[in-house]
């Protein structure tokens, strides 16, 4: 069985198994819970007191709580994965044997924050490097030791640029003459042109 | 003795099978071991209209050379179609044979000091004494869930202690209560590679470069974390699409290597 959802793969047998433990939960709970789970994917930390009270009518162990947090989180997170809209959720949900009224509360749950969700799927995205932030100078150079009258402008550039891990934020300095700057200004021009023409 | 399961099962074998086990059984039972040593034998039989291609496993004794006798008796009244081979197993060894632990004259000594334990409960010895005390219990007690040993061997290895009997009681009962845990421990303490923590991927295609316009490149960045003895380690590796296809495809080659016959039977045995 294919499911759009899990990105028309086969759902995975533990979903198939927790989805009953989730019946268990009354719908309103459920809706609630979702709302923590949501707010942990979106990076605002969950409660997990608040959790244990929701769960705590359906005396969930403590390995049931963490199974249905992460089922929650398998569902909402491939939902936003695959762009999934909420009405083919609801009716994947149901066929996999969620209730009706659980199922419509996960997917209004789900409706409301689809864009903030996939905006920061899209932020926690594989990327290597990041450039946080350019910093210039132009100077004029009098005279040196070589020559006595110069009279050149340079430029120095610093790009602030944080790497893969988390901890390495290295600055790279470079100072340009007048034509190479003019150069490398004329090449990032086009480079802009051509992500422009793809936007 | 044991017998697995699917003899059991099996129409033309269980009648027989049962009256002849429990023949045994009344003969090996007087003498408290079985007699012989183990034996491998495997031989072809014929027999009647069983066509699955699979092995039985039929029975684990030494000696069932009456098994042979059972199947050729009865195949000979049925038209013979298919053969297939009966392997007879060794019996699993820790039912045989016996497992003592030795324990040398110094853990002897150490041991003893479990002896001095006053009426009220306090020990008056030296540090150094309780210290010893402690490590000989440690050493007992790992020693033995590492060996997996017997209760009825590990009552005889602590009666060389000539201790009490309630003590060894005692030590058995310890012993039998904490031998999971022991065990789960000793697990964890093998040499550690390091192992997958969390893939991230990425699929970027290249339309241009400063050097050449309107190309395709398409490549796929992987970044492998891996975690050895709580240490994060994070390797950033890219591939293009077809180089990793053949990553695929050999990858799944070895997931499929588990379903060869041979890798099969080697895990049928283990278990």
């Amino acid at each position: 069985m294919r499911f759009r959802f899990c990105g028309d793969l086969d759902c995975p047998d533990w979903v198939l198994a927790e989805i009953s433990t989730l019946a268990k939960l009354s719908s309103v709970k459920m809706k609630l819970l979702c709302v923590q789970v949501l707010k942990d994917l979106l990076g605002e930390g969950i409660d997990y007191d608040k959790v244990t009270k929701l769960t705590s009518d359906a005396k969930f162990e403590s390995g049931d709580i963490k199974a249905s947090v992460a089922v929650l989180s398998f569902i909402l997170s491939s939902a936003g994965k695959h762009n999934v809209d909420s009405e083919s959720l609801s009716s994947e949900l149901q066929q996999l044997g969620l209730p009706k009224e659980h199922t419509t509360g996960l997917c209004k749950s789900y409706e409301d924050k689809q864009t903030v969700l996939q905006e920061k799927l899209r932020e926690s995205s594989l990327r290597l490097s990041r450039l946080e932030s350019v910093s210039w100078r132009v100077d004029y150079t009098l005279s040196s030791s070589e020559l006595r009258e110069v009279n050149e402008p340079t430029v120095l550039l610093r790009f602030q640029v944080n790497g893969p891990d988390p901890a390495s934020k290295e600055p790279i300095v470079a100072s340009l003459t007048a034509d190479k700057f003019r150069v490398l200004l004329t090449e990032l021009k086009q480079a802009q042109v051509m992500m422009n023409a793809l936007n | 003795m044991t017998c697995f399961p699917f003899a059991a099962k099996h129409p033309r074998i269980s009648n027989h099978l049962r009256c002849r086990q429990l023949a045994e059984l009344q003969r090996n039972s007087g003498t408290g071991r079985l007699k012989e040593g183990r034996q491998w034998k495997s031989c072809q039989v014929k027999t009647g209209t069983d066509t699955n291609p699979q092995p039985m496993f039929i029975y684990a004794s030494p000696n069932a050379s009456f098994i042979l006798n059972l199947f050729v008796s009865t195949a000979d009244e049925r038209p013979k179609k298919t053969l297939f081979r009966v392997w007879l197993l060794p019996v699993a060894p820790s039912k045989e044979k016996k497992m003592l632990l030795v324990l040398t004259d110094e853990h002897k000594e150490h041991l003893a000091f479990l002896l001095e334990v006053d009426s009220a409960g306090k020990l008056n010895v030296a540090v150094e004494t309780v210290q010893h005390g402690v490590e000989g219990i440690m050493y007992l007690l790992t020693e033995s869930s590492k060996l997996m040993i017997s209760e009825v061997d590990f009552q005889d290895s602590v009666l060389v202690l000539g201790f009490p009997e309630e003590l060894n009681k005692l030590l058995l009962q310890l012993y039998l209560d904490n031998q999971k845990e022991i065990r789960n421990i000793l697990s964890e303490l093998g040499p550690n590679l390091p192992h997958y923590h969390n893939l991230e991927w990425r699929l970027d295609v290249q339309l241009a470069s400063r050097a050449l316009r309107q190309q395709i490149k398409p490549a796929v960045t992987f970044k492998l974390h891996l975690e050895q003895n709580g240490e994060e380690s994070a390797n950033v590796l890219q591939t293009d699409p077809a180089t990793l296809l053949h990553l695929i495809q050999q990858l799944e080659q070895a997931l499929g290597e588990m379903k060869t016959t041979h890798c099969r039977r080697v895990v049928r045995n283990i278990k």
